[in-house]
């Protein structure tokens, strides 16, 4: 009994894994074959286990000549990477100002960015738009960027993250001839490591792949970020093919496989503690 | 304090600059004349395009260069015309762009585009066909010079044909003949029964009966419903709007559209013979014995698909004692943009213009790519004498159309929307829902024109 | 605000307002800016390219959207998306995490494999899936076939393509979760089970009387940010059906683009715009407003 148990128990989870990682399989193989193998293997089971003979790396070499995704992928690093830095200082050097001063209109400012924590971002997409619009800022790099720096849910974070910081520990600090800025930058910064991690990192991923607002702020394929990118490659039924298609969806996905490797501990960390609080 | 202030300050400051360095270096540099092409690159057209303007610079190496751009398609739905239309609310337009033949009023009246009448040289505008100024014509100035015009035939597949018994075979109608949309569909509707219960051979492949790119639609490309089963109200008699451009009510949901497009819905009626899911090249491949096909589908057969017996026959009238034009036309123009303020430039942009649609132009583009020239003294040089008799019958046919039967598209200043909406609310929703009946079709009609009158108040004031 | 027994010292509030000055700047930018441009531009007749144009126009806009069919549809199109994906991506969420704790061989296999979709964008998924559901040459109608069961049209029917974007949502979505009721799972007092395999309780038993209540301030909150996050639905039909066939898969955000973004119909976008908004507000502080008495 308890042996069928376990037997049934095996089989559930490994359909379920089945039915996650085949997807991505076909992805990757499909991305080492020419067209004619893609579909020749459908109905085999070569379609989601390698045959070495049959793969190339011809997809690749064509994609490339087609379409110059390096440039791509390079503007969505820079972009993903400017977010997170700016982000970073802006929203905690602000959840540090309302964690630790006291100072006039403080609950005003407190209120003012609750209320706007509620606000749905995308379902305001269009007049955020007309602003960069008018600002004559749409298509360029301080137009897509500038509007997502600061995010009041961060700012609510590092608050909570600073307010159980002890004040003795910055007064002393101060004692030994820091400023304010000096000592966030020297004692509380390096003290909450892990909090600036896991924020940049959720940041990173949510620039990363960001879809709408690239659609709608760059339309020029210099500064496209890889996301709008692929769609654009995807539309191009003239050259583009299945297999240039998960040779380009292939290389896209290679660098957050890098970053969840390395980063792993803190993703999961921020995945559970953005659920926990 | 001082530093956060530096380092904030620093942030912006990269940021402004880098936006007004982008912002500076927009396409209308004033050290070159930038032209846009929905086109792309290693595509036929585009190669031709290249291959001009490059002769153009090499002639005039001492007057501004041109520079051709491709625009990879981008985004949900009609890519380019986003992707143009960002630029063009964002300043930062092209010097000459592409657009489609009935698109043009719509970017008249936005100011965008300018007139040309006044730099063009003596007698130019007067070597396009009739068909192509009438298309860049808006309020009697001349703002398009359309490169190619267009048409649309019924193809079939001769193989499947002859599989067929006499009595079907009967029903097809003769290249210099004229039939009408009823016997079209009760010919598909043959075909479909008999190969539905056939084993021949031919059938082996057989998907569906006709082959009409709606699909297409489906994925956004919404412009080649209109442009291709408009005709069919025309052929009626009637429109997708009036001659004003904005009145739809009492046209568009008008009887003798309905009975048009309740005919057109009998292809979806019962066991539908045409599908918005068609699979991809359905006729080239032997899955579709008919096919509403474009003027382009002759290279893409003779190039890509040689073993293919195709022939072709004219596209399908709606009622037989109609006796105007009716069959599609038009096409993709090049167009200036209507914010060079440089008298200079501008002569130098209607320069590049004629050089890329002159007589030459239109039979090089004809020799690349197929495209039924735009220009009088161009239309000679479609052939139809070549060893492929395939080939020749189709030209035959296309040819005829162009001077005997074709027809521009409406120009309304709401086409864009109009022909948008027309596509997905009528003819692709009566393929997807299979309605055949009047009240329902009229019912769609009657929705359509409610929305349409709703957007269309903007123009209206 | 309460008195305060202390003043404020002026070198303090100097510098508490300059580290907040960047954020209030951008955030009056960026949100508060907007959401009064949508406002504004709700009532007129405001036509991107021929911005010198613009009239009031009053409520027409909202009429407008009263009589719009599509409107509606969207907007239906939306509910149905969030009332059938929240449970669907949560039950599948719970369910793996449910697997993924038991301490078995394979264990950190089967958690891996489970979270790997995390590592796809929305975009990759969304042209994946599109690629794979190809009726007539998908990888999915050939093992459907492959099985002995009938091809599925998918993404091109009019009933079949929402519940599809459903599922690939929570076929991508539910690894995250699934990782949220695992911590929850591990915090759950082991002492607990431990008791009632003493009374000898069944484990079915144990799931509704230990676990699930174990999991109630964790589902609360999932459920609440799952929804939002359903609301705001529009990169996946977008990319895999245009919000077609015949509008069936058209969302709220995704007309809001269409109308404002393509048509360039700034006036009447806007106003939809205000309105999606407002219901969006609206649902979240209903939803606190359950979560809190709930708590209480």
């Amino acid at each position: 009994m308890k042996r069928v148990k376990k037997a049934l128990f095996y089989l559930l989870a490994i359909a379920l894994a089945l039915q996650f990682l085949i997807p991505l399989v076909w992805m990757i193989l499909s991305s080492f074959k020419i067209d004619d193998t893609i579909y020749k293997d459908l109905g085999t089971i070569f379609a989601v286990v390698p045959h070495f003979p049959d793969l190339t790396l011809k997809s690749y070499q064509e994609l490339l000549g087609y379409y110059n995704i390096f440039q791509n992928l390079f503007n969505s690093l820079i972009y993903a990477s400017i977010t997170v830095l700016a982000g970073l200082i802006i929203n905690s050097i602000a959840g540090y100002s309302l964690a630790r001063f006291h100072f006039p209109f403080k609950n005003v400012v407190m209120l003012f960015i609750i209320a706007l924590m509620i606000v749905p971002i995308e379902a305001i997409i269009l007049p955020l738009f007309l602003v960069v619009h008018d600002m004559g800022l749409i298509n360029t790099m301080a137009g897509y960027l500038l509007p997502f720096f600061v995010n009041v849910m961060n700012i609510f974070l590092f608050r909570q993250n600073f307010m159980s910081y002890p004040g003795e520990l910055i007064e002393a600090s101060k004692v030994d001839g820091l400023g304010e800025f000096g000592s966030f930058c020297r004692i509380v910064v390096p003290s909450s490591v892990p909090m600036y991690v896991t924020v940049g990192i959720l940041t990173f991923l949510a620039s990363w792949n960001d879809f709408l607002w690239p659609v709608m702020a760059i339309s020029n394929s210099g500064l496209m970020p890889i996301q709008v990118a692929l769609n654009a490659i995807f539309s191009d039924t003239y050259n583009i093919f299945t297999s240039h298609m998960m040779a380009a969806l292939t290389m896209v996905t290679i660098p957050i496989v890098l970053l969840f490797v390395v980063f792993q501990k803190y993703i999961i960390d921020g995945v559970v503690r953005s659920g926990i609080k | 304090m001082k530093k956060i202030l530096v380092v904030l300050g620093c942030i912006i400051f990269i940021l402004q600059a880098t936006g007004c360095s982008s912002a500076g270096s927009g396409k209308n540099g004033n050290n070159k004349i930038v032209v846009w092409t929905q086109a792309a690159a290693d595509h036929p057209e585009g190669k031709m395009f290249a291959s001009r303007v490059e002769r153009y610079n090499e002639a005039n190496p001492d007057k501004l260069q041109v520079e051709i751009q491709n625009i990879t398609r981008a985004g949900a739905g009609s890519g380019y015309i986003d992707k143009l239309n960002a630029a063009i609310t964002a300043n930062d337009m092209p010097d000459i762009f592409t657009l489609d033949g009935p698109d043009v009023a719509a970017y008249v009246d936005a100011g965008v585009i300018g007139e040309l009448d006044s730099y063009m040289s003596n007698g130019f505008k007067e070597g396009f066909t009739d068909s192509i100024i009438q298309q860049g014509t808006v309020d009697g100035k001349f703002y398009a010079m359309g490169y190619s015009d267009s048409a649309v035939a019924v193809m079939y597949n001769e193989d499947m044909i002859k599989a067929l018994p006499a009595d079907i075979q009967a029903k097809v109608p003769a290249a210099d003949e004229d039939w009408t949309w009823e016997q079209f569909v009760a010919l598909a509707r043959d075909i479909d029964t008999y190969a539905k219960s056939s084993s021949d051979a031919a059938f082996a492949d057989y998907k569906l009966a006709v082959s009409t790119l709606l699909s297409d639609i489906a994925s956004g490309s919404y412009e080649t419903g209109t442009y291709y089963f408009t005709p069919l109200l025309w052929g009626n008699d009637s429109n997708i709007v009036a001659e004003d451009g904005l009145t739809v009510d009492g046209v568009l949901n008008g009887e003798k559209s309905l009975q048009a497009l309740t005919s057109y819905a009998q292809l979806f009626a019962g066991d539908p013979l045409a599908s918005a899911s068609e699979p991809e090249k359905a006729f080239h491949t032997g899955k579709a014995p008919l096919a509403v096909a474009g003027f382009w589908y002759v290279n893409e057969l003779k190039d890509n698909y040689p073993n293919l017996k195709y022939r072709t026959v004219r596209y399908p009238k709606m009622s037989e004692g109609y006796s105007g034009s009716y069959t599609p036309s038009g096409s993709w123009t090049f167009v200036k943009s209507g914010k060079i303020t440089d008298e200079e430039k501008s002569k130098q942009v209607v320069e590049v213009m004629e050089w890329l649609t002159n007589d030459q132009a239109a039979e090089e583009y004809y020799a690349a790519n197929g495209a039924i020239p735009s220009r009088k003294n161009a239309i000679s040089v479609i052939n139809t004498n070549t060893d492929n008799a395939y080939y020749n019958e189709a030209w035959t046919v296309m040819q005829y159309q162009v001077e005997k039967t074709n027809k521009a598209r409406p120009v309304s200043v709401g086409y864009p929307y109009l022909s948008e909406t027309f596509a997905k609310d009528v003819l692709l929703k009566i393929a997807q829902n299979q309605a055949a009946d009047s009240e329902t079709i009229q019912k769609y009609l009657d929705d359509t024109v409610k929305k349409l009158d709703m957007e269309f108040a903007k123009y209206k004031k | 605000m309460g008195f305060r027994n202390r003043s404020y010292k002026r070198a303090e509030v100097i510098t508490a307002y300059c580290f907040l000055f960047c954020a209030i700047v951008l955030a009056l930018l960026f949100i508060v800016i907007p959401i009064g441009r949508a406002f504004t531009y709700g009532f007129t007749d405001y036509y991107l390219l021929k911005p010198d144009d613009k009239a009031f126009i009053g409520l027409d806009n909202f009429y407008r959207i009263a009589t719009d069919e599509v409107f509606l549809k969207s907007f239906l199109n939306t509910l149905q998306f969030v009332v059938l994906v929240v449970p669907l991506q949560l039950g599948m969420a719970l369910g793996l995490a449910m697997i993924v704790s038991k301490k078995v061989i394979g264990n950190a296999f089967f958690r891996t494999a489970y979270f790997s979709p995390a590592v796809l964008s929305l975009v990759v998924i969304s042209i994946l899936w599109t690629v794979m559901l190809n009726p007539t040459s998908g990888l999915i109608n050939e093992i459907l076939t492959g099985l002995g069961l009938p091809a599925q049209p998918f993404l091109t029917s009019t009933t079949q393509a929402m519940p599809t974007i459903v599922f690939i949502s929570a076929w991508s979505g539910c690894g995250y979760q699934m990782m949220i009721f695992l911590a929850g799972l591990t915090n759950i007092d082991k002492s607990l089970y431990e008791a009632a395999d003493i009374d000898g309780a069944g484990s079915f038993k144990k799931f509704v009387h230990i676990t699930l209540p174990g999991l109630k301030p964790i589902t609360m909150f999932l459920v609440i940010t799952t929804t939002i996050q359903a609301f705001k639905l529009i990169v996946q039909p977008m990319v895999m059906t245009g919000g077609g066939p015949d509008y069936s898969t058209m969302t709220m955000l995704q007309y809001i683009y269409e109308y404002g973004y393509r048509h360039r119909n700034i006036g009447y976008a806007s106003a939809i715009t205000l309105v999606f908004t407002i219901f969006l507000i609206a649902v979240s502080m209903v939803i606190k407003r359950l979560f809190k008495e709930e708590k209480a």
